[in-house]
């Protein structure tokens, strides 16, 4: 192939979803959150499942932890986001986030950071607990130290800077 | 997106595809909830290959991170080596995380918008609408297929010719939003 070719595609979904009939928005986010009310409760003992285990094999009274596979915790982590809808407004997510993305940077670096690790365990936990309860500027304070946490030892992860 | 605005996608045939079977049964639910009727559910890259092979879709959303193959891989299959049904279909990539090694990977496979994990309904919503009126053109070269990257192309900086054939005439003021990428 040589050069750039540029053109329009006429996509069905543009026909169809913007033609007639239908339902409203409104109407449609009604029915899709009562559809999620049914895995909501599975969600919840997903993330309780995750946590557990992330805390059964990474906690810091975990003696064998810094021979255990450090990739794991990445995907532990990974599988809290997968299934966070289930504790929406709780900042589980963004935690969860933070952790991959600590365990992302250490990765790549070759370091294991295991005190921020640890913040970021009992932070997870702390959420699942009480982060529905909390307001959104306790959310955005507990958060934001995990950010601290973050670029103080280990670095930033939208940079790469140390 | 307003409350009131109407999307019929009774007719939409959907492609899922995720290797977490809640993750899989979740958005299924969420699109069924939104009137689909038609939804395939792949639970690997493998597996959706054979779908695309055989039927036409309407509408593919991908989870960005899957052993074996991830979403970015199977979505630049889809726009390189795909039966033509299936080669511009819109496409939806679902990420939890993305790994600084993918970044790029992300930007450059070819897909029509990324989304973060997790995927509220409403974002879901917001994003089929956007996708069933993005007109952006399709680019097809040897480092990229996919839609036009940058979302509104307002010609060269004043004073500068174009590179490009379709580029606004010369001395279009800048005000240096909109170019998003380069393609």
């Amino acid at each position: 192939m040589s050069g750039v070719r540029k053109f329009k595609v006429k996509s069905r979904l543009s026909t169809l979803a913007l033609g007639s009939g239908g339902i409203t928005a409104r109407e449609a986010l009604k029915r899709a959150d009562a559809a999620i009310e049914s895995v909501r409760g599975d969600c919840l003992v997903m993330i309780d499942e995750r946590i557990a285990e992330i805390e059964r094999r990474f906690a810091s009274t975990v003696p064998g932890r810094a021979s255990d596979r450090f990739e794991d915790l990445y995907d532990l982590s990974s599988g809290i986001i997968d299934v966070a809808l289930g504790l929406p407004e709780s900042g589980i997510d963004h935690a969860a986030r933070a952790l991959c993305d600590l365990v992302d940077l250490s990765l790549e670096r070759g370091v294991r950071d295991w005190e921020a690790v640890d913040v970021h365990i009992v932070t997870l936990r702390l959420l699942r607990g009480s982060g529905q309860a909390f307001s959104q500027a306790q959310r955005d304070a507990v958060l934001g130290g995990l950010k601290k946490v973050m670029l103080k030892r280990v670095g930033d992860p939208t940079t790469g800077l140390a | 997106m307003l409350d009131s605005d109407k999307l019929n996608l009774e007719r939409i045939a959907f492609l899922l595809v995720d290797d977490n079977p809640q993750s899989l049964h979740i958005i299924a639910q969420v699109v069924t909830g939104f009137g689909v009727r038609k939804v395939t559910k792949c639970g690997s890259a493998r597996e959706a290959r054979a779908a695309i092979h055989n039927i036409t879709f309407d509408f593919i959303l991908t989870d960005a991170q899957m052993p074996e193959e991830d979403g970015y891989s199977l979505v630049r299959w889809i726009r390189r080596s795909a039966p033509e049904h299936n080669r511009f279909v819109p496409i939806v990539v679902v990420t939890g995380h993305t790994r600084q090694s993918q970044v790029l990977e992300a930007r450059d496979c070819g897909v029509h918008a990324l989304v973060a994990k997790p995927l509220t309904p409403k974002v879901l919503l917001e994003r089929i609408f956007w996708t069933a009126r993005d007109d952006r053109k399709f680019i097809e070269c040897d480092a990229y297929i996919g839609p036009d990257r940058r979302f509104h192309s307002i010609g060269p900086p004043v004073g500068m010719a174009g590179r490009r054939a379709d580029d606004p005439p010369e001395g279009v003021p800048q005000d240096g939003a909109g170019q998003t990428g380069e393609n």
